[in-house]
């Protein structure tokens, strides 16, 4: 079976799990929503000071959500055994990795979409000005989360303290990705001064460049105890 | 429907090591083609570890699995082809109802979905092939089980403890297909402690006891005389 057909029949599979269950894509909404909340009712201030915590409050609210997307990656199938029975059968394994990874990056770009406008409003942030650039950033900040997060957790599939390991494992590497992001956004809404806003793109990318290549290269080694 | 075959499985000084305790110790082992080896022990004796290392789920820490001439820590997808593994789970997506799950691993496979019809109903879920299943009992998740790991005709059948939640027609209709599988020349291994039913399946016995085997060989005695003088002997514990 090609790579494109394993992901293809992964992706159909999971996204059809995913649709019957709305168990990761109800619980990823709820949580933006009440970290949207939070923030708000913690944080809000006057329009300068809501401009400044913007960036921050939404990629942390990218970073939980994240979080918790790609800890429920295998954790369905992994119950029953079904992931033993995905990786034990000749699918490319590489289509597999490339399948779930697309998952997880939808469900983590629609609540980073979510949260995005829903916390612009509430901290009355302009964010509407600078939408292109701004879903060009959640979007390759997700990504990057996705391809670093779902590799690493097929190690907290079989982990005894999976819901602790997993943000171990991830939170160290996806700290780039996140760094380049929040500055990102920052000097999108022109909240620190005379800074420009290329490098943070170029970084955004690479990383996502080198946690795809890397995921890859691990995922083989990860699946086979 | 024709698979690739397989002459033999070898375990050549198979040891596996977990948690700072070996699971299995210096393990040799030959299966062959057309024959079906019960694999017997205790509790905690190492089956299911030497299940998983053939299966190429588990890597060993010492030693190899060979599959003809081909290293199977060197597995990859035209190896797993040849197997089909029943294991203590279903291994099955209870959100997708019977006939996505095969369709599913078929797929996998690289067998026509025209397959799957006639397996829903050799196993007996025909009419609850539209069902998900979440909402199976245990048996019939067991039966659908081996329609998952025999669909694609595998070379290595490994079945785990596979009449667990069967009913007496489940059981017959396993029977019937591992020896189905041993008439097309399938090496066949069969980890059970339903010993009665396996007595007329088994051509071949190892007996495993902490780790080590106990004894391998022809079966020339009953399989519950074989593992009470093996997999009892000196006085182990289950």
């Amino acid at each position: 079976m090609s790579s494109f057909e394993t992901f293809r029949a992964v992706l159909v599979k999971d996204a059809r799990v995913e649709l019957r269950a709305r168990e990761t894509l109800v619980t990823l909404a709820f949580f933006a929503l009440v970290l949207s909340l939070v923030f708000t009712f913690g944080f809000s201030g006057d329009e300068l000071t809501n401009r400044i915590l913007f960036p921050g409050c939404l990629w942390a609210i990218v970073l939980f959500a994240g979080t918790l997307a790609t800890g429920r990656t295998f954790a369905r199938e992994a119950r029953e055994g079904a992931f033993a029975a995905l990786v034990g059968s000749p699918a490319h394994r590489g289509g597999i990795l490339a399948a779930k990874v697309t998952l997880n990056f939808a469900l983590s770009l629609f609540v980073a979409l979510l949260a995005a406008p829903l916390l612009a409003v509430l901290l009355r942030v302009d964010a509407a000005a600078h939408l292109a650039p701004l879903i060009g950033q959640l979007t390759l900040g997700v990504l990057g989360f996705a391809l670093v997060g779902t590799p690493l957790a097929v190690v907290a599939v079989n982990a005894r303290f999976a819901e602790v390991l997993l943000p171990m494992l991830v939170f160290p590497l996806v700290t780039p990705v996140l760094i380049a992001g929040v500055s990102a956004t920052a000097a999108t809404l022109g909240t620190v001064p005379d800074q420009d806003v290329g490098p943070w793109w170029q970084l955004l990318i690479a990383f996502d460049v080198v946690y795809g290549i890397g995921g890859q290269l691990i995922f083989e080694q990860l699946v086979t105890e | 429907m024709s698979a690739p075959r397989l002459s033999e499985v070898r375990a050549e000084a198979l040891s596996r090591l977990h948690d700072d305790t070996y699971a299995l110790i210096d393990v040799n082992l030959t299966l062959r083609a057309g024959r079906v080896t019960a694999l017997l022990g205790a509790n905690g004796a190492g089956k299911s570890t030497l299940m998983g290392l053939l299966s190429t789920a588990l890597r060993p820490s010492e030693g190899r699995v060979r599959f003809d001439d081909a290293d199977a820590t060197m597995a990859g997808p035209r190896l797993r082809r040849l197997i089909g593994h029943v294991a203590h789970r279903p291994m099955l997506y209870g959100e997708l109802t019977a006939r996505e799950n095969l369709e599913f691993f078929a797929s996998l496979y690289g067998v026509d979905a025209s397959h799957v019809a006639p397996w829903l109903e050799r196993v007996g879920l025909a009419r609850a092939s539209d069902r998900a299943v979440a909402g199976f009992s245990r048996g019939m998740a067991q039966r659908l089980a081996l329609a998952r790991a025999l669909v694609h005709a595998p070379a290595l059948v490994l079945l785990d403890e596979p009449f667990t939640g069967l009913d007496p027609t489940g059981a017959d209709l396993l029977v019937g297909l591992v020896q189905e599988a041993r008439a097309r020349g399938a090496i066949v291994v069969l980890v059970t402690h339903d010993l009665a039913l396996s007595d007329a399946l088994a051509d071949d016995v190892v007996v495993l006891r902490a780790g080590r085997v106990a004894f391998a060989g022809e079966r020339d005695a009953p399989l519950d005389a074989l593992y009470r003088a093996h997999a009892e002997a000196r006085g182990r514990a289950a």
